[in-house]
C-alpha cells in the first residue's frame, strides 16, 4: 500500500521521514536536524565553489588549486539539534464529532492531532532535536508531556491507541509549565483555530500551523434534514439541517475563512482532515 | 333554565381582561416549542449568522384533565366578571338580629317635627321589623315589643316629651343593664351636646352596633326663662322678682310677653326685650302684695310663661315653675360684731354665703342677749377672738337633758376665731354642748385646759369620736371640721377646725367660701340633696326612667333648651336608609331572578376544578400530599381551638337558651371558646358527667340522687371533675354523701385562686349570711358551693333574686370566668412567675 492510499485518520509512528533528507552527521556534536549559520570547511565537492572575495583563506581547497589553477573554496554547514516545540490547542471543540453526531464511526479531530502529534515528536526525537510536547487548552493553561525519550513517547502513543485516544490516559503524563515560543527554534501549532487564543495567534516564521478540520466539518453533506444543528460559543442560533444545506451558504464561508487563516501562515499551513493523504500531510513536513 | 331566563350580564373591562388572558394561555397552551434533535457542530461559529432561524413553535395537544380544569375556571372567572345588566340587592337568609330603637324624648327633641318623627321610626321599623324588635323611651318605664306594624304605631302615638333633661351614656347603660343581649341598638334622637355629651359610644361597638335615627330640627333661636329669684326685700308693697329670659343664638333684639300664672290662671304680666347682642336680660317682675297673698293661698307654685315675637324653637321650656312662697331658711349667728360690716366684719362673707343660698340670718351678739329661736334649724356660733364663753349657748345644753323637748334642737356650727385662744374656748364650748353628763360644771379637770394650737384642738375632736370632714384619711389636720352627733342624736355639732373666712393661707377663699356653706348645709340637712337649692324649683339633668312624678314638672335644664350640637363624626352612624328603599323597591318588583345561584355554581365549579386538579397533582407528584395537609391544616384550623360548653342541670330555663351574651364575654376577655348554646339537663346523666364541669341548680337535686348516681359523681370528681352547686343551704355542708377523699367544707379563702384565676376579685358576695364554701381535697376544690344563682342571674333576665341583684352584672361575669378558669387550669396561677404581677395589681 503506497502513502498515497493511507489517509491521516491511519497515520501511525512507523511512517518515517526523513527529514534531514541528505545531509550526512558526521560526529555526536553535529546531531540535529537544524542547520546552524556556521561554515566549515568541508572536503565534499559538492559544496565548493569559486573563491570569492572576502571568504576565509583557509577553506581555499589548495589542492584543488594545485590542480586546476582555481581558486576552490570549499565549505560545508555545521548542524545542531534545535529546540522543538509541539503545541497542541487541546479545546473541547476538538473531541467532534461525537458519537451522536453520525451514525457511522469518524474519528475525532482530537484522535488526528494527537496522531500527528506524537509522529512529528518522533521524527523529531529521532534526528536528536530537544524536542518538547506542550498542550494548552480553554483556560489557557499550558502543560507539557512530560517524557525522558523515544521510548516513553512510544510507549504513550500505543497507550493512547490501544484507549480510543481518551483524554485522561495523556492527562496522567501532563505537568503544568510554561511556554516562552520565542526561544522555540520551531513550532508546530496543531489547532482547529474555531477558538482564539494568545498562543496560537503567533504567526512568527518558526511557527507552522497545522489545522485539523474533522472531513464532516469540511463538507456538511451527511447533515439530516430535519434535524437540528447549533453552536452557542457566538451565537444563539440554531439551524436546521435542511436550511443550511439548501442556502449554500456554509460552503463559501468556510473556504473563505480557511484562506484568511492560510494568508497568515504562507507555505507553513496545512489544512488536514481524517481523510487527507498522508503523503500530502508528508510531503508538508519535508517541503520546508 | 329558568335560572337563566332573566339573566343579562354585560362586558365590564374585567371581563374584556379575563377574556384576554383567557385566549392567550389557551393559544399559549397548543402552541408549544419544537422538541428537535440538536446537535453541535463547532464550525458553524465561523458561519456569523444571517441563516434562517429555526421555526419554534408548532400545536400539540395540552394534557386533558388539567386542560379541562384551566378551560372551566377560566370560563367562571368570566362569568364572575361579569356586570349584571341591572343591579339587584336581596337581602339572603337575612340573620335575626336583637335590635333595640330607643327614642329620645328629651326637651331639645321636642321640637322636632311630630310627623318627621313618626315617619322616621317607621322606616326604621319597616327594616327591622324581621328582626327581634324591642322599644324603649326616655319617657316611658319599660321595655315594649310590638307584634305589628299597628302595636308599633300606637307605641310612638303615645311618645310625649318630657321636661326632664337625658344623659345618653346613662340611658344606654341602664337599657344593656336591662337587656344585655342585643345585638343592635338604634338611638333616635337629636345631636344635642347635654344628650350626647360623656357617652363614649365607641366603647361599646364590640359589643353592640350602635346606630342613629337622626332627629334633625331646624335650629332656630330658642327662647327660654332662664331663673326667676324673688327679691328677699319682703316689707314693701309689691312684691317682686328678678326673672332671666335668655335665647341661645345671638339675634337682633327680640321681645316678648312674660306671664305669671298661679292654678292655670293668669296673674299678670309684662313685657320684656332682650337687647341686641346680648343672650340675656333680667326682668324685674313686681305684683301687689294683696294679689301675692291671694295666689298663696291657692298654690305655692308659681308658673312663669314665655310668649316671644320671633319663631321658638322649644316650646317646653317657655314654662318655668318656682316656689311662690319661698321658705326662708332661717338661721341664728351668735358673733360679736367687730366693726364696719365688709372690712372689719370677719363674718361678713359667711353671711353673705348664706343669703345667697337663701337662709336668712339673724344675729345675736351674744347668747344671753335675747330669746333663742328654736325653731331655727341652724345656730352657728362664732368664737371670735376667744376671750369669753359668751357665744357658747350653755341654755342649749339644758335644753338637750330636759325631759320636756322632744323635737330635735338646732345644728350647730362652732367656728373658731383668727386667734389661739379661740380654739381654747371653742372647745370648751364643744365639750359644754355635747358632753354626757347633765353637770359638767362640776368637772374640775376638763381636756381643754391645755389647748394652744388648732393641731391640739383636732385631736381632741378626734378622741371624743367626731366624724372627719376634709382631708384624707391619713391627715386629719387637713380636715376642715368635724362632725359630732349626741347619743341621743339630737343635737348635732359641726366644730370647724378653721374660721369661715377668705384668706390668703388658707384654702378657703372668696370663691370657695359659697360653695363650702352650700355643702355643710347640705350636710346638716338644712338643703334637699336632691332638689339643688331648695328655694329654685328643681331642674333635673337626667331623669330616665325616674318615677317621681314631680319630674313632669320639673323645669327644663339650661343645656337642654342652649342646643348646643355635637358634630356629626362624634355621633354613632345614622340608619341607612337608602338601603330600605332598595330592599322595598326589590320586594315590589317580581320580575328579575336572582343571579347568586349562578355565582355560587361558579364558585363550585372553581373549587371542584382545584381539587381536580390538586388529585392530578397528588398522582403526579405524591410529594404534594404535604402541601395539600398544610392547606387543609389551615382550613380545619378553628376546630382545634378550645371549646367549653356549659352543661347545667336542673335549671328551669328552656332547653334551647342561648348565652350568647356570656360566652361572647368569655371569649373576648380570655383565650377560651364558649358554645353559644347551653346544655341544660334535668338529670345528670353519663354525657353530663364527660365535661369538666357541671352546674347544679340547688344543693337540694343533690340530696335526691340515687346511690348509683353519687357514686358515679363521686368518682367524677375524683377524676378531676369540678363541681358548682348553686342555691345552697347551710344544711347541705352537714351532708356527708359528696364528702370524697376526706374532702371538707370551708369557706374559699380569700387568696385561693378563684379570687385570682383571671380577674382579681375583693370579696364574693354574701347571701343571708352564707358565704361562698369549697369543698376542699386532693389539694384543690372540687366543688363550690354558691348561696345564690349565679348562672341565672347572668342569663336568664327574669331571674329574681335580691342577693343576684345586689350583685353587678360586671361582677359577675368575673366570677363566672374565674370559676371556669379554675376548673379548666386548677391553681395555675400559684406558679411562681405570675406572683409579681398579681402583687403589683393587688397594692
Amino acid at each position: 500500500m503506497s502513502a498515497h492510499d493511507v489517509l491521516l485518520r491511519d497515520l501511525d509512528l512507523d511512517m518515517e521521514l526523513d527529514l534531514s533528507s541528505s545531509r550526512e552527521i558526521f560526529s555526536q556534536s553535529n546531531t540535529g536536524s537544524f542547520a546552524k549559520p556556521l561554515k566549515r570547511s568541508s572536503r565534499s565537492p559538492s559544496y565548493s565553489r569559486q573563491y570569492l572575495n572576502g571568504d576565509p583563506i583557509n577553506m581555499i581547497d589548495w589542492k584543488a588549486y594545485a590542480r586546476t589553477d582555481q581558486l576552490i573554496v570549499r565549505e560545508d554547514r555545521e548542524e545542531s539539534s534545535p529546540k522543538v516545540c509541539i503545541l497542541l490547542d487541546a479545546r473541547s471543540t476538538l473531541h467532534w464529532p461525537e458519537e451522536r453526531t453520525t451514525v457511522e464511526k469518524v474519528s475525532t479531530k482530537w484522535e488526528i492531532a494527537l496522531r500527528i502529534y506524537f509522529h512529528i515528536a518522533t521524527l523529531h526525537i529521532k534526528l536528536g532535536d530537544r524536542v518538547s510536547l506542550y498542550l494548552c487548552n480553554g483556560n489557557e493553561e499550558v502543560r507539557r508531556v512530560f517524557y525522558s525519550g523515544l521510548q516513553d513517547i512510544r510507549s504513550i502513543y500505543e497507550d493512547l491507541n490501544d484507549n480510543n485516544f481518551s483524554e485522561e490516559i495523556l492527562s496522567s503524563h501532563l505537568e503544568f509549565a510554561d511556554i516562552d515560543l520565542s526561544q522555540m527554534n520551531l513550532t508546530y501549532l496543531i489547532s482547529d483555530c474555531l477558538s482564539s487564543n494568545s498562543l496560537t495567534e503567533s504567526h512568527d516564521e518558526t511557527v507552522r500551523l497545522i489545522h485539523v478540520l474533522s472531513s464532516m466539518e469540511v463538507n456538511i453533506d451527511w447533515m439530516n434534514d430535519s434535524k437540528c444543528y447549533f453552536d452557542y460559543a457566538t451565537n444563539k442560533l440554531e439551524f436546521l439541517g435542511k436550511n443550511l444545506k439548501k442556502s449554500q451558504n456554509y460552503q463559501p464561508k468556510l473556504e473563505s475563512w480557511l484562506l484568511s487563516i492560510r494568508k497568515e501562515y504562507d507555505d507553513r499551513y496545512i489544512l488536514v482532515t481524517d481523510k487527507t493523504p498522508i503523503d500530502l500531510y508528508l510531503n508538508f513536513l519535508s517541503e520546508i | 333554565m329558568d335560572l337563566f331566563s332573566n339573566v343579562s350580564l354585560n362586558f365590564s373591562s374585567v371581563s374584556w381582561f379575563t377574556l384576554f388572558v383567557m385566549v392567550t394561555t389557551i393559544t399559549m397552551w397548543f402552541w408549544v416549542r419544537k422538541k428537535l434533535d440538536l446537535i453541535w457542530v463547532p464550525i458553524l461559529r465561523v458561519l456569523s449568522g444571517g441563516e434562517d432561524p429555526l421555526p419554534k413553535l408548532k400545536m400539540s395537544y395540552p394534557p386533558i384533565i388539567s386542560f379541562i380544569c384551566f378551560l372551566v375556571t377560566a370560563l367562571c372567572l368570566l362569568f364572575l366578571s361579569f356586570n349584571p345588566l341591572s343591579q339587584v340587592v336581596k337581602p339572603i337568609e337575612r340573620k335575626v338580629k336583637k335590635v333595640h330603637m330607643f327614642v329620645d324624648m328629651s326637651p331639645s327633641t321636642s321640637s322636632v317635627d311630630r310627623a318627621t318623627l313618626v315617619s322616621k321610626l317607621q322606616e326604621s321599623y319597616d327594616q327591622y321589623k324581621l328582626d327581634v324588635l324591642t322599644v324603649s323611651s326616655s319617657s316611658s318605664r319599660g321595655f315594649k315589643r310590638p307584634g305589628n306594624f299597628d302595636e308599633f304605631n300606637h307605641w310612638v302615638s303615645l311618645l310625649k316629651p318630657h321636661r326632664y333633661g337625658l344623659q345618653m351614656g346613662e340611658a344606654v347603660r341602664a337599657i344593656l343593664e336591662a337587656q344585655d343581649d342585643i345585638d343592635e341598638l338604634i338611638i333616635a334622637s337629636d345631636r344635642d351636646q347635654h344628650t350626647w355629651s360623656g357617652f363614649n359610644w365607641k366603647y361599646l361597638l364590640k359589643k353592640v352596633v350602635i346606630k342613629r335615627i337622626a332627629l334633625e330640627h331646624q335650629t332656630k333661636n330658642n327662647y327660654f326663662i332662664d331663673s326667676v329669684k324673688s327679691k328677699s326685700d319682703i316689707s314693701q308693697q309689691r312684691v317682686s322678682w328678678d326673672v332671666v329670659i335668655s335665647r341661645s343664638k345671638l339675634t337682633a333684639s327680640s321681645s316678648g310677653t312674660l306671664s305669671l300664672f298661679s292654678q292655670g290662671k293668669a296673674v299678670d304680666s309684662i313685657n320684656w326685650v332682650i337687647p341686641k347682642g346680648e343672650y340675656s336680660s333680667a326682668i324685674e317682675f313686681n305684683i301687689h302684695r294683696g294679689k301675692y297673698e291671694e295666689v298663696l293661698t291657692k298654690s305655692d307654685v308659681l308658673e312663669w310663661r314665655l310668649e316671644t315675637k320671633d319663631t321658638n324653637t322649644i316650646q317646653i321650656d317657655d314654662v318655668f315653675r318656682s316656689k311662690a312662697s319661698e321658705k326662708i331658711m332661717k338661721a341664728l349667728l351668735i358673733s360679736r360684731e367687730s366693726g364696719e360690716m365688709l372690712l372689719e366684719d370677719p363674718m361678713h362673707h359667711l353671711v353673705a354665703s348664706l343669703e345667697t343660698l337663701g337662709v336668712s340670718i339673724d344675729r345675736l351678739n351674744r347668747s344671753s342677749q335675747g330669746q333663742l329661736p328654736w325653731d331655727f334649724p341652724l345656730w352657728i356660733l362664732d368664737a371670735g377672738d376667744g376671750f369669753d364663753q359668751t357665744f357658747c349657748p350653755e341654755i342649749y345644753r339644758k335644753k338637750r337633758f330636759s325631759n320636756s323637748h322632744k323635737s330635735s334642737l338646732p345644728v350647730l356650727w362652732i367656728l373658731p376665731g383668727k386667734t389661739r385662744e379661740s380654739f381654747r374656748s371653742t372647745c370648751y364650748c364643744y365639750e359644754n354642748l355635747i358632753d354626757v353628763s347633765i353637770n359638767s360644771e362640776k368637772n374640775s379637770k376638763s381636756y381643754c385646759d391645755n389647748i394652744e394650737t388648732r393641731d391640739q384642738y383636732i385631736s381632741v375632736l378626734r378622741s371624743t369620736g367626731a366624724t372627719q370632714i376634709g382631708g384624707s384619711l391619713s391627715d386629719s389636720l387637713n380636715a376642715i371640721a368635724w362632725n359630732r352627733k349626741t347619743f341621743d342624736k339630737k343635737a348635732e355639732v359641726f366644730a370647724f377646725t378653721t374660721p369661715l373666712i377668705p384668706r390668703p393661707n388658707s384654702s378657703i377663699s372668696f370663691n370657695s367660701i359659697p360653695l363650702i356653706t352650700q355643702y355643710f348645709l347640705k350636710l346638716s340637712g338644712i338643703i334637699d340633696h336632691a332638689a339643688q337649692g331648695s328655694v329654685q324649683w328643681p331642674r333635673v339633668e337626667h331623669g330616665y326612667r325616674n318615677e317621681d312624678p314631680n319630674l313632669a314638672e320639673s323645669n327644663v335644664p339650661r343645656a337642654e333648651s342652649l342646643l348646643k350640637m355635637m358634630s356629626l363624626k362624634d355621633l354613632p352612624p345614622e340608619v341607612n336608609s337608602r338601603s330600605l328603599d332598595e330592599t322595598s323597591s326589590y320586594s315590589s318588583s317580581s320580575g328579575n331572578t336572582d343571579a347568586l345561584p349562578l355565582i355560587k355554581i361558579c364558585t363550585w365549579l372553581v373549587v371542584a376544578v382545584s381539587l381536580v386538579e390538586g388529585l392530578w397533582l397528588l398522582l403526579k407528584k405524591p410529594s404534594f400530599l404535604i402541601l395539600l395537609l398544610g392547606i387543609n391544616l389551615v382550613l380545619v384550623e378553628t376546630d382545634l381551638r378550645a371549646n367549653v360548653e356549659f352543661y347545667g342541670v336542673g335549671y328551669n330555663l328552656p332547653q334551647s337558651t342561648s348565652i350568647r351574651a356570656l360566652s361572647q364575654d368569655v371569649s373576648s376577655r380570655t383565650s377560651i371558646l364558649m358554645k353559644n348554646q347551653a346544655v341544660l339537663k334535668k338529670k345528670v346523666d353519663d354525657k353530663s358527667l364527660l365535661s369538666p364541669w357541671l352546674w347544679i341548680q340547688s344543693s337540694k337535686i343533690i340530696r335526691n340522687f340515687t346511690s348509683s348516681e353519687m357514686s358515679y359523681l363521686r368518682s367524677w370528681l375524683a377524676r378531676g371533675g369540678f363541681l358548682v352547686i348553686e342555691n345552697y343551704d347551710e344544711n347541705f355542708l352537714k351532708f356527708k354523701d359528696l364528702q370524697v377523699m376526706n374532702a371538707e367544707w370551708k369557706p374559699i379563702p380569700p387568696d385561693h385562686e378563684v379570687m385570682r384565676s383571671f380577674h382579681l376579685l375583693d370579696s364574693l358576695p354574701k347571701c343571708n349570711e352564707l358565704v361562698w364554701q369549697g369543698l376542699h381535697a386532693d389539694g384543690r376544690i372540687i366543688a363550690i358551693a354558691i348561696p345564690y344563682s349565679l348562672f341565672e342571674r347572668l342569663v336568664s333576665s327574669s331571674y329574681r333574686n335580691q342577693c343576684g341583684e345586689k350583685v353587678g352584672k360586671e361582677q359577675s361575669v368575673r366570677i363566672f370566668i374565674n370559676i371556669l378558669m379554675v376548673a379548666l387550669a386548677t391553681d395555675y396561677k400559684k406558679d411562681q412567675i405570675h406572683l409579681p404581677e398579681i402583687l403589683k395589681r393587688l397594692r
